[in-house]
């Protein structure tokens, strides 16, 4: 154990659950495996580092700014991935599963749908802006932008697309396009190939 | 009016409410379970991190076989720069140059009781320089005993008669690939003769032979119909080396010489290969060991001399001449 450990996790207990919600959103473009990944990757990276952070009261933007790294990376090696099996010697342990709500409001999964259709820097700094509270400026900071106004413009063009998105999601909801159903709660249901897929939804279905 | 504008809009207020799905998320159960796992996991990455280089590297190939591909094309690159040729300057010894009216006999006979003229390699031309009669001196100082100079110049100025005592560095431009630079084992000189004289050149391209192993080289001129001066290297076949050859381009001017040594070997089991040949078949067999078929038989000279047959090869290419010489020797 790092001889930090315990301190660090002190630091971490109230950021935890911002910090995962964040991760989460951030990886709504990708699987929750993903969402994992960046998670555990990013509390190692925290931990061995945290010694070197001499402004403890910065460990929050301190901490998402690993977090927003490590996001970058993992996404990028799930594109190597395709071509490099290099989790094959992935020693690390996993981190224990996180359950996900089994069923998701219709709303949270327009959103998720919004928010894959943005680009990273624009889902980045939306959901820092908007989930992690943090200021103009911090985001600045942890995006690593040169100015205040590329974050600001950045943030204002995002909402306009998130705005587009949804209103296009919920008119398609209620056309019934998107299967989205607003009396009942959605079931994501995968089965190990497409027939059993099938045979699952159709015994949830109870037919 | 377009469809956006017939649609309601999602208020900023709305917008809101779909963020507060995600503010309203609570993972703080899973805190616990995430600190034993950290514990656990940090102490795993406290000994990783220390063996993560060296696991690392042991799975590099094991891992996956596209980066035993990518090695091997960065070193097919790799291999691919080494032949890219280079230019080099390269030191190929010192000239001393001196002369003495020949007159002065005491003059004359300190310089020939000097070691090193007595065992050198030197020449001298003479001259009439307004009714006196002058001999000029060259000595070719091997790079080897480059730092034998300050004492040879010291002993010369020692001699009372002796008079414009120069000394000129050779240096010869040597095109190679990257990995004969590395092993030196091609052996090319290019010289600039541009403005200089016969004897310059002449003592220039003697020295660059000689460092290369070619002790009894011959260096003398020629002119052609044009009136350009035209380099002839004779280097007895006996002391070309079985791997050897060479390639001197001279730049004189807007004239190019190319001297371009094809024979190896004119002795031993090859010397009677001429012998009671006709001069088409000797022709015949000099196109194919040029490997140049479309050789005419005007540029192919053949001068028998007793049992001395001599094939002299000349081919115009444009402004680049090129003088293939071979010499043969029958005994």
């Amino acid at each position: 154990m790092y001889p930090e450990t315990n301190k660090f996790l002190e630091f971490l207990k109230p950021e935890y659950n911002d910090a995962l919600k964040y991760c989460k959103a951030l990886c709504s473009k990708n699987s929750a495996g993903d969402a994992e990944d960046v998670f555990q990757q990013s509390l190692l990276k925290a931990l061995e580092n945290f010694d070197k952070l001499n402004d403890k009261l910065k460990f929050r933007s301190w901490f998402f700014t690993i977090i927003t790294r490590e996001f970058y990376n993992i996404i990028r090696k799930s594109f190597w991935k395709r071509f490099l099996r290099i989790d094959d010697y992935d020693i690390a342990e996993s981190i224990p599963e996180i359950q996900e709500d089994e069923f998701k409001d219709e709303k949270k999964l327009m959103l998720e749908k919004a928010l894959a259709k943005l680009s990273d820097k624009e889902r980045i700094a939306i959901l820092l802006f908007e989930t992690g509270g943090f200021s103009i400026d911090e985001i600045k900071e942890i995006q690593n932008e040169k100015s205040i106004s590329a974050v600001k413009s950045r943030l204002s063009r995002t909402r306009k697309k998130l705005k587009e998105y949804l209103l296009k999601l919920e008119s398609k909801s209620n056309s019934g396009e998107t299967g989205f159903n607003k009396n009942k709660k959605s079931k994501t249901i995968l089965g190990v190939n497409k027939n059993e897929t099938i045979r699952l939804a159709a015994e949830t279905e109870g037919k | 009016m377009k469809q956006s504008d017939l649609q309601p809009k999602p208020k900023e207020n709305e917008l809101k409410e779909y963020f507060d799905l995600i503010r309203n998320e609570n993972y703080e159960d899973t805190f616990p379970s995430t600190a034993g796992w950290l514990r656990s996991a940090g102490v795993n990455s406290l000994i990783n991190k220390n063996e993560r280089k060296k696991f690392n590297m042991k799975n590099f190939f094991a891992v996956n076989k596209y980066r035993l591909a990518y090695t091997f094309v960065f070193l097919a690159v790799f291999i691919a720069a080494c032949n890219y040729p280079v230019v080099q300057e390269e030191s190929a010894g010192d000239i001393i140059s001196w002369s003495v009216s020949k007159a002065d006999t005491e003059a004359t006979q300190k310089i020939g009781s000097l070691d090193w003229i007595k065992n050198g390699d030197y020449n001298f031309n003479e001259t009439d320089k307004n009714g006196i009669e002058t001999a000029e001196y060259r000595y070719i100082v091997s790079k080897e005993n480059h730092g034998k100079i300050n004492e040879m110049l010291a002993q010369l100025k020692s001699i009372n008669g002796i008079e414009n005592v120069r000394v000129v560095p050779l240096n010869e431009t040597v095109k190679r690939p990257v990995y004969a630079v590395l092993l030196n084992d091609v052996f090319r000189i290019n010289i600039n003769a541009t403005n200089k004289s016969d004897s310059e050149v002449a003592g220039e391209i003697s020295a660059q032979l000689k460092n290369a192993g070619f002790e009894n080289a011959h260096v003398t001129f020629e002119k052609d119909a044009d009136g350009k001066r035209l380099v002839r290297v004779v280097i007895p076949a006996e002391d070309i080396k079985k791997d050897g050859g060479f390639d001197i381009t001279v730049k004189d001017g807007e004239n190019v010489n190319r001297i371009k040594e094809l024979r190896r070997s004119g002795t031993g089991t090859n010397g009677d290969r001429f012998k009671g040949k006709s001069d088409q078949e000797i022709r015949d067999f000099v196109r194919e060991d040029t490997g140049n078929p479309d050789l005419k038989d005007n540029e192919i000279e053949i001068i028998r001399d007793g049992e001395k047959v001599m094939v002299k090869v000349n081919t115009k290419k444009e402004d680049r001449r090129m003088k293939k010489e071979t010499e043969d020797i029958l005994k």
